[in-house]
C-alpha cells in the first residue's frame, strides 16, 4: 500500500511518498471527477494540451493519441469567447445559485444561515473559490501522472511534492475526501469510524496486506467478485487520500512550527 | 426560489450606527476533515499558538463548533472565504446571535 509522506533525505524542502501505479491512476481519476463537478472540465482539457506542448515527444507512448499533438484550428478563439462570456456573466445582477449537488455544496458551502448574507457572499466568492480549487486539483492530477507507469502494479513509485506546493496538494486531497465523504453519506464522526473499520477489515480479509501486495486494482477486482459493492472501493480511495493528506499535513506542521520557533529566537 | 426585493434590517445594518458591530467566524465539525489538518489551518492561517489551535480544534470536534475569529464584516468574510478554500465548513454571523 501507499507509503506516507516524509521529508526527503537529500532535500528537506521536498516531501516524498510512495504510490503504486494503480493508486496513482485511481486518484487521478477521482481528482478529474471532482474537477468536473466544479465545472472545471474546460480547464482540464486546456491543461492537458498545454502540458503536451511543453514537453513534446516526452513519454509519447504513455501520452497516447497522436492527434493531440496538433491543436485544432480555432480552439484559441473559442477559449477567448468563453472567457469574455464568463466575464459578462459575472457582471450581471443574477444571484449565484447554491449548488444543487450536495458534494459541490460541501466544497462551496453556504457562508451563513441567513439566506441574504449567504447569497451575497456567494455572488462575490463563488467563481474565485471554484477556480482556486480546480487549479490545485489539476496540479495534483498532473503530479500523479508525471511518473512513467510501472508494469509492476505493486511497485511503489516516488511521489514528490515541493514544500511550497504541499499546502495546495493537501487542500486538493481535502476536497477529494469531502466529495467522497458526501457520496458515502458520512454524516457523523461515527460514520467515518465505521467506514474505516469496514474498509480495513476487508483489507485484512485479503490476507496479503501485510506483504504489501495489495493494491487498489486488486481491491476493485475483489470488490467486484464478492459483491461488497462500490462502497468499499470508494472507502478505500477515501482512506488512501486521508493517509496521504494526514502524512503531508504532519510534514507541513513540523516545518511550519520549526520556522516559527526560529523566527522567535 | 423567492428573492426578497426589499432590504431587511440585516442588509441596512452595515451602513447604520451598527456598522462597528462585530461579526464572528464559526468553524463547524464535519466527519471528514482531519484533526491535524484543522490544527495546521488554525496555526498557519490565523497564527494561533499550537496550544490555542489544538484547543479550538478539540472544541470543534467535541462541541460541534467553535468561534475562531471576530471582527468587522469584511474581515470575517475574508476568514470564512479562507476556511472554505481550505475545505473547512465555516459560517459567519453577528456575535451574540
Amino acid at each position: 500500500m501507499v507509503r506516507p509522506f516524509e521529508p526527503s533525505s537529500e532535500d528537506p524542502a521536498t516531501y516524498v511518498a510512495g504510490l503504486s501505479t494503480p493508486e496513482r491512476l485511481v486518484l487521478a481519476q477521482v481528482t478529474g471527477d471532482v474537477v468536473e463537478l466544479l465545472g472545471g472540465e474546460e480547464s482540464l482539457y486546456e491543461y492537458v494540451e498545454d502540458d503536451e506542448q511543453d514537453a513534446p515527444g516526452a513519454e509519447s507512448d504513455a501520452a497516447g493519441s497522436d492527434a493531440a499533438d496538433a491543436p485544432a484550428p480555432g480552439v484559441g478563439d473559442e477559449a477567448a469567447d468563453a472567457a469574455i462570456r464568463e466575464l459578462f456573466d459575472g457582471m450581471d445582477d443574477e444571484p449565484v445559485r447554491a449548488p444543487t449537488d450536495p458534494a459541490v455544496r460541501r466544497l462551496i458551502p453556504d457562508a451563513s444561515s441567513d439566506p441574504e448574507i449567504a447569497r451575497e457572499f456567494r455572488r462575490f466568492t463563488d467563481d474565485d473559490l471554484r477556480a482556486h480549487k480546480v487549479e490545485r486539483l489539476l496540479l495534483f492530477a498532473q503530479m500523479l501522472l508525471e511518473a512513467a507507469p510501472s508494469r509492476d502494479e505493486s511497485r511503489q513509485l516516488e511521489f514528490r511534492v515541493q514544500r511550497d506546493e504541499a499546502q495546495a496538494v493537501a487542500g486538493a486531497l481535502a476536497d477529494i475526501r469531502l466529495v467522497i465523504g458526501e457520496r458515502l453519506d458520512l454524516r457523523t464522526d461515527e460514520d467515518s469510524q465505521e467506514l474505516y473499520d469496514s474498509v480495513t477489515a476487508s483489507w485484512g480479509a485479503e490476507g496479503d496486506v501485510e506483504s504489501g501486495e495489495e493494491n487498489l486494482d486488486e481491491l476493485l477486482d475483489d470488490v467486484a467478485e464478492d459483491g461488497r459493492g462500490p462502497r468499499v472501493f470508494l472507502g478505500s480511495v477515501f482512506l488512501l487520500a486521508g493517509y496521504m493528506q494526514e502524512s503531508l499535513t504532519d510534514c507541513l506542521l513540523r516545518d511550519f512550527r520549526r520556522e516559527k520557533r526560529l523566527r522567535r529566537t | 426560489m423567492t428573492v426578497r426585493t426589499s432590504p431587511d434590517s440585516d442588509s441596512v445594518a452595515v451602513v447604520g450606527p451598527q456598522a462597528a458591530e462585530p461579526w464572528v467566524t464559526i468553524v463547524w465539525n464535519d466527519p471528514v476533515n482531519l484533526m491535524n489538518y484543522v490544527a495546521y489551518v488554525f496555526e498557519s492561517y490565523f497564527g494561533f499558538s499550537e496550544r490555542k489551535a489544538h484547543r479550538l480544534m478539540l472544541q470543534v470536534h467535541e462541541e460541534g463548533r467553535a468561534v475562531v475569529s471576530t471582527g468587522g464584516r469584511e474581515k470575517v468574510e475574508m476568514d470564512v472565504r479562507a476556511m472554505h478554500s481550505y475545505g473547512l465548513w465555516a459560517t459567519m454571523q453577528r456575535s451574540g446571535e
